[in-house]
């Protein structure tokens, strides 16, 4: 798992909670790296889990919850990092429908091992949009908030539907329908 | 309590920012480690693709080189030009064609169309190579092959060729061959071709090309002429159908399962012309190939034969015309002959009376003249009237039962009567133990023998006349006979031997005028044996005599006694042999040996008792002896002969003489016995003798054995005689011993008698038996004894020679008692 997300969930965490949240999350669980992340590592996705679980533990709120929030913290993280894949964009739609064929390669020519998510637009119109979301690491609440984040960015309203295909959670269809 | 909780609480705070510093400072290492690693790596990228770049700026050095080498290198010149008319490359070739003597930088960037300007005056045509570039450019389509040629002669064949990338143009490609040797090379074949193919017509040959189903594929003008049809009206007709009369279509057959196995031949065949007309030809058909070697049709090369043809038949009917009147002429002679006979026969026949009426010594010599001429005349007309009727086949053959040895025997016997006055003997060589009884007509058989007996004894002064016959061969129920007649006579000139059988030639124009004659003998002896597949030939020395010798195929009576001795006698045991002969010890000796050969045998002691054998029972053989008391050889063998009824008339007989004159192997032969031979003889001359008979005889040859005779012996002529037969050797000395006492007393008593003619007698039956056990000394002593009937001053020293005979004779007896105990114990062992 990349290094981003661990030192922006921590830092997620520290900004609503404090760092001594942070550093009782680290100390209580067995981590290999002692809790020390940097953003251009990789690190077992096991970690993230572990201080995720923590996390939901110690500020009583729900994993789906805590993975929402942190998609919003996220969102800006990569507003403000990557504005460059911002330019020129004015709606959700256009920078969601392009993850797979613009942005995703752009992060794979600096980290070849990323494991990223996929989505794939099933379907397009200036009223909705149906993205397929596929990964192992089952963390479509992440891609929610990401996605709601996107939205409340360029200013849309909308909803958005979530069709769980399996069990496990691993293939989630997100039908986001915009106000006109 | 508040302030110590601040303080631990501070105390936490800061442990919990040491926690957080420490993380801090752990992640920016491990961020710099990474950073670290991720330079590495760039570096190290880019160093491949820098050494990438440098393999990759090698292979197109590398390839365009060798791309430039092969352009340059090509048989053809090539010249590339961009869009714009611009000269981007020209070869070694393309300077070498438009003789470019600028360097190649000069000509690159050049404008195509102003150089070509510049090159066009060493073309022919110069206008005609600037307009097809021109068109070319202008259409820009490809043009192939254009053949340009330049003023020296040289011809150039053109390619030019647009480029097109995605249906744009970007340049233009020439290629530009030097194909003058090529086209020169052509240009001699094809000369070459007219050449042979003006020979060929020239001579009057016509040639076809047909494929394998006769469909005319090519026609050469002669061809045409000689059949009469324009090559338009033949290519792609059967050409059986338009040539081939129906009755050649099988030889046509023929000839195409030649042609399929790859033969070629030669035939002739008829041919119908355009007109209808038929011709002869002569064809020398051959198979026509195609590059993989099979047969795709034939080539025919025809030759009219008609006038060839017509001469044939011509000479033919020439032939027959010819023939004709030769029949028609000897027709006419043998009218004319038979015409003038009768005239003749009344002049002969009046002269004769003539005779008869007491005519003056004047006219009695006109009458012989008479006589003479008219007799000259009557044997000149009648060999005309023989010749002329066997060659106009108006001679009748009548065929009879004949034996020619009879009717040879009766010649022979009047020939000597005539010649009475000459001291020439007859002598009848004719193989007794053949039958000549072969059917033929009589007057051919006894014609072509009075011809040439008369012949011999018109040219023989003295000597013999010799007449041998022997059977060739045996083809089923016919006989290949040959004779010949010998003389003494004077020969003919080798030169004139070609011509003696020539009707009215003799050996030269003094023959005629000494010894007379028509000179129509021979050539009807030659015609006659015609009749019955026979030839003649002659040898001749002159001086020394002649010799006719013919064949005659002749068909046998059914009487015929088939001489096929092989077959007859499988093996020697199978058949009867007639031992005839006085003497104990040759009885004894021949006993022997024919024991040896498990050949039965009877022995008769004289003529007289072989008679009475030869008269009960049939045998395959005699052997007899000449000198016997009562009847002896000759007139037993005569006798034998001359008996019709006898089974045994014609069986081969050996005769045994004591002596090898050559008188008495002649009389021998003269009585009548087929064989000769001259005691004493060992085994292996009588089986020889039977083998010329057909009787085969195995002799079983002993083992080689070292044995020394005694020296008083005659150990060389024993050696000889016995050939190391040691077996035979004392087979012999067994007999000698039995016999010598009883024999010996003969002719001591007959000595102390002086009765001459037994001593004689007895001495020549002796003297062999001696020999033969080898008292060589006492043999000759007995050979001169011999003659004490007739030699007086040798009866006067019998006492001395009778004393010496007995000394030798005990003393060698004796010696052959010892050697025969030795020989059987050397045997035994």
């Amino acid at each position: 798992m990349k290094g981003i997300v661990f030192t922006e969930f921590l830092q997620f965490i520290e900004n609503h909670h404090g760092y001594e949240i942070v550093d009782e999350v680290i100390q209580q669980s067995s981590l290999s790296t002692g809790g020390a992340y940097t953003a251009v590592g990789s690190y077992p996705f096991e970690e993230l889990v572990s201080l995720l679980t923590k996390t939901s533990t110690l500020t009583s709120t729900t994993a789906s919850d805590l993975l929402r929030s942190f998609g919003h913290h996220l969102f800006q993280t990569f507003l403000s990092a990557y504005p460059q894949f911002f330019e020129g964009i004015t709606s959700s739609f256009q920078i969601l429908s392009t993850l797979e064929s613009k942005i995703h390669p752009e992060v794979r020519k600096l980290y070849p091992d990323a494991e990223l998510p996929k989505f794939d637009v099933e379907e397009m119109n200036q009223a909705s949009m149906t993205l397929l979301y596929q990964s192992s690491r089952k963390m479509s609440d992440l891609a929610l908030g990401l996605i709601e984040a996107c939205l409340q960015h360029f200013g849309e309203d909308g909803d958005i539907a979530i069709q769980l295909q399996d069990d496990e959670g691993e293939i989630v269809r997100f039908i986001i329908n915009r106000g006109a | 309590m508040s302030d110590s909780s601040s303080i631990e609480e501070l105390k936490a705070q800061l442990e919990v920012l040491k926690r957080r510093f420490e993380r801090e400072r752990q992640a920016r290492k491990e961020a710099e480690k990474l950073l670290e690693s991720k330079s590495l790596e760039l570096f190290q990228a880019n160093e491949r693709l820098t050494q990438l770049n440098t393999d990759l700026e090698k292979r197109i050095e590398y390839r365009t080189q060798t791309l430039n080498a092969l352009i340059n290198n090509l048989h053809a010149g090539l010249l590339l030009n961009d869009d714009g008319g611009s000269i981007l490359l020209v070869n070694e070739e393309f300077r070498r064609i438009f003789k470019f003597d600028v360097p190649n930088e000069d000509v690159i960037g050049r404008d195509q169309r102003q150089s070509a300007e510049l090159v066009k005056h060493l073309f022919a045509d110069p206008m005609l190579f600037i307009d097809t570039i021109d068109y070319c450019k202008a259409n820009q389509s490809q043009v192939h092959h254009k053949e340009l040629i330049m003023s020296d002669g040289t011809i150039l064949d053109c390619d030019f060729i647009p480029i097109h990338v995605e249906d744009r143009f970007i340049g233009q490609l020439w290629q530009v061959r030097d194909v003058t040797e090529i086209r020169l090379a052509q240009k001699r074949i094809r000369a070459s071709e007219e050449k042979y193919r003006g020979i060929i017509e020239n001579m009057e040959l016509g040639l076809m090309e047909v494929d394998l189903d006769h469909k005319i594929e090519k026609v050469y003008d002669s061809f045409c002429e000689m059949i009469g049809y324009q090559e338009h009206e033949l290519i792609g007709k059967d050409a059986r159908q338009v040539f081939l009369p129906e009755e050649f279509l099988s030889e046509m057959g023929k000839q195409d399962k030649l042609r399929e196995s790859g033969r070629q031949s030669v035939y002739e065949v008829q041919m119908r012309k355009k007109g209808g007309e038929l011709i002869w030809v002569l064809v020398s058909g051959a198979p026509i190939y195609d590059q993989h070697g099979k047969t795709i049709g034939s080539i025919g090369i025809h030759y009219d034969i008609t006038n060839r043809k017509k001469l044939e038949q011509d000479l033919t009917k020439a032939t027959e015309q010819a023939e004709k009147a030769r029949k028609a002429e000897q027709q006419f002679l043998a009218n004319m002959s038979h015409e003038i006979r009768n005239p003749l026969n009344a002049i002969i026949g009046i002269t004769n009376l003539l005779y008869d009426t007491a005519p003056t010594d004047d006219q009695l010599k006109h009458l012989n003249n008479i006589k003479h001429a008219s007799d000259i005349l009557m044997g000149l007309i009648s060999g005309i009237l023989d010749i002329s009727k066997i060659e106009s086949g108006e001679l009748e053959i009548v065929e009879k039962d004949i034996d020619i040895a009879d009717i040879v025997r009766g010649l022979m016997q009047i020939g000597a009567l005539h010649q009475q006055a000459k001291p020439i003997k007859y002598i009848n060589r004719i193989d007794q133990s053949r039958d000549f009884r072969v059917v033929a007509d009589p007057t051919v058989i006894n014609q072509i023998f009075l011809n040439l007996l008369n012949n011999a004894s018109k040219f023989t002064a003295e000597g013999e006349i010799i007449v041998d016959g022997r059977l060739v061969e045996e083809i089923d129920h016919k006989v290949r006979l040959q004779f010949s007649i010998s003389d003494t006579g004077t020969g003919i000139p080798k030169d004139r031997i070609a011509h003696i059988f020539e009707s009215f030639k003799q050996a030269d124009y003094h023959t005629k005028l000494k010894y007379g004659g028509s000179g129509l003998g021979l050539s009807i002896v030659r015609k006659l044996l015609e009749i019955y597949q026979g030839d003649i030939s002659v040898e001749s020395t002159v001086g020394v005599g002649t010799t006719f010798t013919f064949s005659l195929l002749l068909s046998k009576t059914p009487k015929y006694k088939s001489e096929n001795p092989k077959l007859k006698y499988s093996g020697a045991n199978s058949c009867q042999v007639l031992v005839v002969e006085d003497n104990t010890f040759n009885q004894e000796y021949l006993h022997g040996i024919l024991d040896r050969w498990k050949m039965k045998h009877d022995i008769a002691e004289n003529g007289v008792g072989a008679l009475e054998l030869l008269s009960q029972k049939e045998y395959d053989l005699i052997l007899m002896d000449i000198r016997m008391p009562i009847m002896d050889g000759y007139d037993t063998t005569i006798r034998l002969r001359a008996d019709q009824a006898n089974p045994n008339r014609t069986i081969p007989i050996i005769a045994l003489t004591a002596s090898a004159l050559v008188d008495e192997k002649e009389k021998a032969l003269q009585a009548g016995m087929s064989y000769h031979l001259t005691k004493p003889f060992t085994p292996d001359e009588l089986g020889a003798a039977m083998a010329t008979f057909g009787l085969t005889t195995t002799v079983g040859q002993q083992p080689t054995k070292e044995f020394e005779f005694s020296p008083e012996l005659d150990t060389l002529y024993l050696e000889q005689f016995y050939n190391s037969d040691l077996g035979r050797a004392k087979l012999m000395f067994e007999i000698f011993l039995k016999v010598i006492e009883k024999e010996f007393d003969i002719l001591e008593r007959s000595l102390d008698s002086s009765d001459w003619e037994t001593i004689s007698t007895q001495s020549h039956k002796l003297k062999s038996n001696f020999q033969m056990v080898g008292l060589t000394a006492l043999s000759q002593l007995l050979n001169q004894l011999e003659q004490v009937k007739h030699d007086y001053g040798l009866r006067k020293k019998l006492p001395s020679i009778h004393k010496t005979i007995k000394q030798q004779y005990l003393r060698g007896k004796a010696v052959i008692e010892t050697d025969m105990v030795r020989l059987t114990d050397y045997l035994l062992i």
